[in-house]
Order: structure tokens, then sequence, then C-alpha cells
């Protein structure tokens, strides 16, 4: 099977600004997280792969075509763009049908297609409203609803969630979920990280043009061996559990880097090894007779993960 | 990588069975300009001077059928001639007239086609669909032309229809032969207003100011034209679009005389050039500049 998406050595110049550099990855099917601060790269890497630019060095394919030269790609992309200026005049319902006709059906079937796609967004009553009476959020519903309306199998979202309030931001991050399990690419730019680790897992770290990292958090993370996983627990007795983890012999005590009592019931630790300690301290409390109330690991998550690579 | 069946996954492109996407294109432009109230104006103002010269040329024709049925002799029939003037000068007339109606339609119509599209950011949209940059500039244009199409081809062909239908027997002959150098005429009044439109469009970011300059150039042009030809340089008269539009109309149509009644009901100040040769290639040279703006444009879209 060919990938969805393939990047290889790609560098894009804007004068003498170099957006992107030597970057190159491969996306098959799946929910993919582009991640990176303004001017990384990601809007020039996301015009680069729905064909709005050409890259100055390197090659982008999608589904195996050149998306520059060979607009025929779109029967099978779909593009949700971040800027949210229409024809405000349209309801959203004319809108999408108008962007299906683009695709060279006829008005009755861009009709049931627009019709179809804002039942998945859920604007099915709400779409018949002129664009400019919507709300930020249904905006954004009526975009992703034109990206998804000719059922493409790559599906490139910018920014998808900005303005949604959060029981849309529920249902959007339901429906990328779903995109990316019905075997579509979906590749989605965000600089709402959370909004992201809900939606997945996988993700491409770029900056100043570069990309810095590529593929799952949690894998990733444990490739940081230089900045040790913090944990931080609520106990009774955190001084005696603290001794105990301590103690020689002790299995988890070889990867415990430190251990810092932070209040009357609070124990803070650091180890190299999340798994295996996360795994010996119920135990260790247990056999000390004690209870774990709270259990965390506050930097093992995207946003631990972005600082530690991007800040 | 573990096994797994997708409802969607890879799967081939399907290139076939596929329609003309121009006319979408064209369609959204036109449905959109059609809701603003001043496109209805100003296609009513075109309604108005094809109704007006509709009636003009069956008062015409009644006033010819008359004087024949009266058995009048050549001093009257000329007489008639010369205030009411030929069939194919009411044609004439018409396509100088329309022309500007049809301008001032343009500039509220075709004025935001690339403007718009360009203010709203929909390039970005419209270019995540499987068209070309040609296709989407000949669906700009389609619309852009759908104009004059209506408002100077299918009346020409209506009025001509007209004449032909309701002219006395003894000059059906004669009209037969108007209808092609009249859409000729027209056709190149079509393609000279919508390829300028859509080309200073391309150059703006504001539907409404670019139809403000494109109308204030129209008649600039044609206000300098006139101003220099009466000053002597001739070739002055090459800058306005009308004028060029006028001597071509006018030669294809074969007016050979003006008469009162023409005199009263063209537009004012706007004569001909001394030749409908440079006049057709003036006015080949504003198509391609208009068609050389809309591409530079959508050249500088993608890079």
């Amino acid at each position: 099977m060919s990938a969805f998406i393939e990047v290889e050595g790609i560098s894009k110049l804007f004068g003498h600004v170099r957006a992107l550099n030597e970057v190159s990855f491969t996306l098959g099917p799946g929910t993919y997280g582009l991640l990176g601060p303004n001017g990384s790269g990601k809007s020039t890497l996301m015009k680069l792969i729905c064909g709005q630019l050409t890259p100055d060095t390197g090659a982008v394919r999608v589904l195996g075509l050149d998306p520059f030269r060979r607009p025929e790609i779109f029967r099978a992309l779909g593009l949700c763009p971040e800027q949210d200026k229409f024809y405000e005049d349209m309801t959203g319902l004319a809108f999408v049908t108008a962007l299906c006709r683009l695709q060279g059906i006829g008005n009755k079937a861009a009709r049931a297609m627009a019709e179809r796609a804002l039942e998945i967004v859920g604007m099915t009553r709400d779409g018949r409203k002129a664009l400019r009476a919507m709300s930020r959020g249904m905006r954004q519903r009526i975009k992703i609803a034109q990206a998804i309306a000719h059922d493409p199998q790559v599906v490139l979202l910018d920014e998808p969630l900005t303005g949604a309030d959060p029981v849309a931001r529920a249902d959007l991050i339901r429906l990328v979920h779903r995109l990316g399990d019905e075997g579509r690419c979906v590749l989605v730019s965000s600089h709402v990280l959370h909004e992201v680790e809900a939606m997945t897992h996988d993700v491409l770290m770029l900056r100043e043009g570069r990309m810095r990292a590529r593929g799952d958090i949690f894998k990733l993370r444990r490739l940081l061996t230089d900045r040790p996983y913090r944990i931080q627990l609520q106990v009774a007795d955190p001084r005696g559990l603290a001794a105990h983890l301590l103690s020689p012999g002790h299995p988890a005590g070889a990867a415990i880097e430190s251990v810092t009592v932070e209040g009357a019931d609070l124990l803070g630790l650091t180890t190299t090894d999340l798994d295996g300690t996360l795994e010996a301290l119920p135990q260790a409390a247990a056999s000390l007779g004690l209870t774990l109330n709270r259990l965390t690991s506050p930097d093992a998550d995207l946003e631990s993960l972005y600082r530690y690579l991007i800040s | 990588m573990d096994d797994q069946i997708y409802a969607v996954g890879y799967r081939p492109l399907a290139t076939k069975g596929r329609r003309w996407v121009p006319w979408p294109i064209a369609r959204t432009a036109l449905t959109l300009a059609w809701r603003r109230r001043a496109t209805k104006g100003a296609m009513l103002l075109c309604l108005m001077v094809f109704f007006g010269h509709g009636l003009y040329l069956v008062g015409q024709m009644m006033a010819m059928e008359f004087t024949q049925r009266q058995g009048h002799g050549f001093g009257v029939n000329s007489m008639v001639y010369g205030v009411l003037g030929q069939t194919q000068e009411v044609l004439a007339t018409f396509l100088h007239t329309q022309f500007l109606a049809t301008a001032l339609a343009l500039s509220i119509i075709g004025g935001g086609l690339i403007a718009d599209d360009v203010h709203a950011g929909a390039f970005e949209l419209y270019f995540a669909r499987p068209l070309s940059r040609r296709t989407y500039a000949a669906g700009k244009l389609l619309a852009a032309a759908a104009v004059p199409a209506l408002t100077i081809l299918l009346p020409f062909i209506i009025l001509w229809v007209l004449a032909v239908g309701i002219s006395p027997s003894g000059q059906r002959g004669d009209l037969w032969w108007l209808i092609l150098p009249g859409l000729g005429g027209g056709l190149l009044a079509t393609a000279t207003l919508a390829s300028t439109v859509v080309g200073l469009s391309a150059l703006g970011e504001r539907g409404r100011t670019v139809g403000v300059i494109y109308v204030v150039i129209l008649f600039a042009l044609s206000a300098l034209g006139e101003g220099l030809v009466e000053a002597g340089y001739d070739w002055a008269g090459y800058l306005s679009l009308q004028r060029n539009v006028s001597t071509v109309a006018d030669s294809l149509l074969d007016v050979g005389f003006t008469s009162t009644a023409a005199e009263l009901m063209r537009p004012h100040n706007v004569g001909v050039n001394p030749s409908a040769g440079p006049s057709a290639l003036a006015l080949g040279g504003f198509i391609a500049a208009g068609l050389g703006a809309l591409w530079g444009r959508l050249r500088r879209v993608s890079a």
C-alpha cells in the first residue's frame, strides 16, 4: 500500500527566510497532529501538501501524485483552511454545495453530499442560515463540512477547533477520531496542545522550519532520557514512603533520581523509568499500609514534550 | 504494523464522468451578484435600452410599411429614411448604447469576480478542488461574458428576428445578412467588456472599488479619446473602448449615413475612428491586457 502523504527533503524559501528546511516524513492512514510555534513552518507545510506552493527542493506526493501539478488529487483531498472569510451572503448549505460542484458533479448530487456533510458536523438545521449570521463555531463546522463532503482520503485541518464551544469541540474531536479510524489520513495543525492530544498521540513537531520530532507522544517522551519524568503523589506519610523507596535494594530505587516532600501529604519524585516506578509505587505504599490518594505524572504529556522540544 | 481493515483507506482516484467545472464557478459568482439591488437596477437599465430599441424598430417598420402601401415616391421614402433611419442603423445604435449600459452593469457584477475572492481568501478553497488555474479563469470569464451575452447578444438576435419578421416584404432580403456582422460586433463587445472587467478585478481587492474604477477608466478613456481627436490627434480615438466598438459595429453593419433619429438616440460625443481595422486591433489589445492581468494574478496565487 502506498503512503497517503510523502514528503521528501522539502525546503521552501521566502526571500532570505527559510520557512522549511529539509523536511521529510511519510503518513499513512490515521490522525496526526502538526505542532510548532508561530513561524515554525506549519502553514507553509500545509500549503505545500495541498499544492498551493511548490517546494524549492524536494518533493511532495499525495496518494502518489504531485498536488501542485495534478489538481485531480483534490478529488481525494479535503482542506479546512485557517482563514475565516467566505462569501458571507451564502447559506452554509449553498456554500458547501457550490464547493462540492467544483468536484465536477451535478447540482443534485452536490446538494446531497453537502447535506450529508452538514449532518455529520451537526449543522443540518443551522446550515440554512447565511454565513454572516453564523457564530465562529458554526462557521468552523461549515469549513470542516466542505472539507469532508466529497469523502476524501486525505483531510488537512488547519486549526479546526478555533471558536468552537466546549460541546462543539468534543463533537469535532470525536469526528476527527472517526475520520482517522475509517482509514483516512487526517493531518491536524493546531496551537492548542491539549486539543491535539485529545485527537491523536501521533505528532509531527516543527521548529524554525525543521522537523524536530515525529512519532507517538509517549515514545518520544521516553526518548528524552536527559529529562526524567516527574511523578507527584498524595499519601498520608510521604516521608515514610520516600525512605522506603530509597532504601537499598528496592526495585524502583535505581530509576528514581530525586525525591522531594512537597507538603504534609505530597511527595514528588523524578524517575527515568516511568512505567517501572508507576508499577512499584502502589506496591511500596501497600507494604507500608498506606493508601495512594492521587498519583499523577505532570510531564508525561504532550505539553511537556512540546516544552522540552520546542520552547 | 498490525493488519487492519478500514472503511475508507487507500483507493484509486475516480477520474471519469466529471462535469465541466467553469460553469459552477460562473454560476456561484452570478448568483452572489444577483442578490445585490444595484445589479437588478443595472439589468433593468439594459432591459430598458433593449425595449426602447425594440419599440423604435417596430415604429420604423410600421412607418416603412405605411409609406410602401400608400405608394409614395422615392422622395418621401428618402425623407422617412432620413428621419427614422435604416434598420442596420437601429441595430448599430443598440450596440453602442447597450455597450455603455452593459459596462455599467458589469462594473457592478464583475468588479468583485476576482477581487472579492482575493478579499475573502477564496483562492485557498478554490484551489483545494480538482481545478486548474486555467479552469478558474475560464469560470470567471464565463461569468463576466454571461452578462453582455444576456444584454447585448441575445437582445440583438431578438431585435434582428423582430426586424426580419415584421419588415415589409420588399426589404426582408436586405435584413438577412445583418445577423452575422451584428453578432460579430456583439461578440467583440462582449469579449472586450468581459476581459477588461475581469482583468481589472484581478488587480484589486475590493469589488466595489474595482467597479467604480472600471467605470471611471472607461469614461475617462472615452473623454480623453474624443477630446484629443477634436484637437486633431486622430490616433487618440483608438484609446476609447466605446469608440472602437462603435467603429467596428458601424463598419460590420455597413451603416452608411446617420439619420436624425440616430443622432438623437446615440450616446453623445462618441464618434467613430477613421478605420475599423486598427479599432479591432485596439480592442484586441484591451482584451489581451485584461487576460494578462488575470493570468498575472493567478500566477501570483501560487509559487
